[in-house]
C-alpha cells in the first residue's frame, strides 16, 4: 500500500497561536480513515490543508503525488453544511452539478455527461428522487447526501468529509453511515467527527487530534479518546461492530 | 392629465418608462447576486462612495454620470481586494464604511469648489427619471447588455461563488477575479440606477424586488426573472405615481419598493 496523502511535520499557527504541531501522517489508498478530536483541536484546519485551502505556517504536504494545490480537484469535499445559507434558493440538481465543475466538459453549460454523472451518484446517494425540490426544503440528513453527492459528482480519488452526521437525526445517520461504507469499496475516504461511537464502527483506523496527532488502530480508540484528548475520563465507547470492517485489503 | 394619454404625447415619458423597464433588467439580475450573498451593505458602500467620482467629474467640466461610472469601478476593485485580504477581513464592515463616507465627502468638496452651482446634481442625488435622454437610454442598454453577458457567460461560477465560495475554489474557479468582476457588474449596475432613483436610494432598488422574489423562488433563475418583473413594475408603478400626484419619482419608487416587500412578508408569514 502506498501512501496517498502525506503529511511531514507539519505546523500551522493562527495569529500567532498554534493551531497544529508537529503534524506526521500518511494515508494509504482505500483506507478510511476517521479524525476525532475535540472542537477547536484543529480537525477543519488539517482537512483544509490536505485541501490546499489553507498553507501549513511550515512542513510539507504530498496529495495524489504532486502539492495539495495542483490535487485538490481530484478530492471531493463534503464541507459542514451548517456554514451554508440554508434558504438558499438552489434545486437539489444545480448543487450536485457544481462538483462537475472544474471537469465540465462543456464550456458554457454543464454537458448530456455531466448531467449523466450528476444523475448517477444522485441515484447512488439516494436523493434522485428530489433532484428537483430546492435545498431549502430538504431535512438535515437528505442535505448531507446531497453535499455528499456533489462531492462525488467529480468522480474524485479521496472523499473528505467534516461532521457528516452533525444535524442529522440518528436515524439519517445511520444512512449516512451505511452509505460511506458502500463507498469505501471504490475510494479512500478521511471523515472527520466528535462522535467517537460513529467513527469507531466505521472506519480502517483512528487518527486522534488536539493540536498534536496520535493513531491508533481502530480498536485503540478509547484509550486515545480518553488519554489524549479529552482530560476527563470518556465513560465508554461501543465497538461492538467494528471488528468486522478492522482488516481493510 | 392622465398617465397614460401624457405618456402618447410627451417624450420625456416615453424615454423614463424605457428607461425604468431596460434599469429592471440589470437590477433584477445583479440585485438577486446581491441579496444571496448579503452584500447590501457592500452595494450601499460602492453606491454612496461614487458621489466622489460624480463631483470629480463635476468639477473638471465632465459629465457627472461618466465620473460616477469611473467612480464606482474603482471603489468595486478596492473594496474587492479588502474583502480578499485577509489582514484587512476583519474589519471589512469598517472599511467600508469609511469609504462610504470618504467618497462621498470628496463629491461634497467639489461640488461646493464648483462655480456654477448645478440643480443637475441635486437630481443625480435623489434621481429623477424625467430627465433620461436619448444617449442615456443608449448607454442604459448598453451597461445592460455587459451585465447580462457576464452572467450568461459566468452563471454557473457565478452560482457556486455565492453559495459555497470554498467548494468554489476547490473546483477551479478563480474565486478572487470572479469576486471583483461581480462588484464590477454591482458598480455598473449602481451608475445605472443613480439615473433612476438617485443614488441615496440606489440600495432600496437594488435590493427589495430581489428580497420580494426571493421569498417565492425556488431556484436562482426564477428569482432574477421575477426580481427583474417586480422591478419593472415598481420603477413604472413609482413614475406614475409621481407624475398623477407631482411627487418626486425616486421617492415613490422607493417607497413603493418598500411596501410591496414589507406586505409580501407578511402574507407569506400567515
Amino acid at each position: 500500500m502506498s501512501a496517498i496523502i502525506s503529511l511531514k511535520q507539519v505546523c500551522f499557527s493562527y495569529r500567532h497561536q498554534p493551531v497544529l504541531e508537529q503534524i506526521n501522517l500518511n494515508i494509504d489508498s482505500g483506507e478510511f480513515l476517521g479524525i476525532v478530536g475535540p472542537n477547536g483541536g484543529g480537525k477543519t484546519t488539517l482537512l483544509k490543508i490536505i485541501l490546499g485551502l489553507l498553507s501549513p505556517t511550515s512542513g510539507t504536504v504530498t496529495v495524489l503525488g504532486t502539492t495539495a494545490d495542483k490535487a485538490r480537484t481530484r478530492l471531493g469535499y463534503v464541507p459542514q453544511f451548517a456554514t451554508f445559507d440554508s434558504a438558499f434558493p438552489i434545486s437539489v440538481r444545480a448543487t450536485v452539478l457544481q462538483g462537475r465543475l472544474g471537469c465540465a466538459t462543456a464550456r458554457w453549460r454543464y454537458s448530456r455527461h455531466d448531467h449523466a454523472i450528476a444523475t448517477r451518484v444522485m441515484e447512488e446517494t439516494d436523493v434522485a428522487a428530489l433532484e428537483r425540490r430546492p435545498m431549502a426544503a430538504l431535512s438535515g440528513g437528505q442535505r448531507q447526501r446531497v453535499l455528499i453527492a456533489r462531492a462525488l459528482a467529480c468522480q474524485p480519488e479521496v472523499l473528505l468529509l467534516d461532521e457528516p452526521t452533525a444535524n442529522v437525526d440518528p436515524d439519517h445517520g445511520e444512512s449516512i453511515f451505511e452509505l460511506l461504507q458502500r463507498l469505501h469499496r471504490q475510494m479512500t475516504i478521511v471523515l472527520i467527527s466528535h462522535d467517537i461511537a460513529f467513527i469507531s464502527r466505521a472506519v480502517t483506523s483512528v487518527a486522534c487530534l488536539n493540536r498534536t496527532l496520535v493513531r491508533h488502530p481502530v480498536t485503540a480508540a478509547d484509550s486515545c479518546a480518553s488519554n489524549h484528548l479529552y482530560s476527563i475520563p470518556v465513560n465508554r465507547i461501543d465497538h461492538a461492530t467494528c471488528l468486522h470492517n478492522g482488516g481493510n485489503e | 392629465m392622465n398617465f397614460f394619454s401624457a405618456l402618447t404625447q410627451h417624450a420625456f415619458l416615453q424615454h423614463a418608462l424605457l428607461g425604468t423597464l431596460l434599469a429592471s433588467l440589470a437590477c433584477g439580475v445583479i440585485g438577486s447576486f446581491v441579496v444571496v450573498r448579503r452584500i447590501s451593505y457592500l452595494a450601499g458602500g460602492i453606491a454612496h462612495a461614487v458621489l466622489g467620482g460624480m463631483g470629480l467629474a463635476f468639477f473638471l467640466g465632465h459629465s457627472p454620470i461618466n465620473g460616477a461610472l469611473i467612480g464606482a469601478l474603482v471603489i468595486a476593485v478596492i473594496i474587492a481586494a479588502i474583502s480578499g485580504s485577509e489582514r484587512l477581513n476583519q474589519h471589512e464592515d469598517t472599511v467600508i464604511s469609511a469609504m462610504w463616507a470618504a467618497g462621498m465627502s470628496i463629491g461634497i468638496i467639489f461640488i461646493s469648489r464648483t462655480p456654477a452651482y448645478n440643480i443637475d446634481l441635486i437630481s443625480y442625488l435623489f434621481g429623477n427619471v424625467l430627465m433620461i435622454a436619448d444617449h442615456d437610454l443608449w448607454r442604459i442598454a448598453l451597461l445592460d447588455s455587459v451585465i447580462l453577458t457576464f452572467t450568461a457567460v459566468c452563471y454557473r461560477q457565478l452560482l457556486v461563488l455565492c453559495y459555497d465560495r470554498e467548494f468554489a475554489g476547490l473546483r477551479g474557479v478563480r474565486v478572487r477575479l470572479l469576486n471583483t468582476l461581480l462588484l464590477c457588474m454591482i458598480a455598473i449596475t449602481v451608475v445605472i440606477l443613480i439615473q433612476i432613483v438617485g443614488l441615496i436610494l440606489v440600495i432600496a432598488l437594488l435590493t427589495l424586488p430581489a428580497a420580494t422574489a426571493r421569498l417565492h423562488a425556488p431556484t436562482m433563475l426564477v428569482m432574477m426573472a421575477l426580481a427583474t418583473l417586480f422591478t419593472a413594475v415598481i420603477s413604472s408603478g413609482g413614475l406614475i405615481i409621481a407624475f398623477s400626484y407631482d411627487l418626486p419619482t425616486g421617492a415613490t419608487t422607493a417607497l413603493l419598493a418598500a411596501l410591496v416587500y414589507l406586505l409580501a412578508l407578511a402574507l407569506r408569514r400567515q
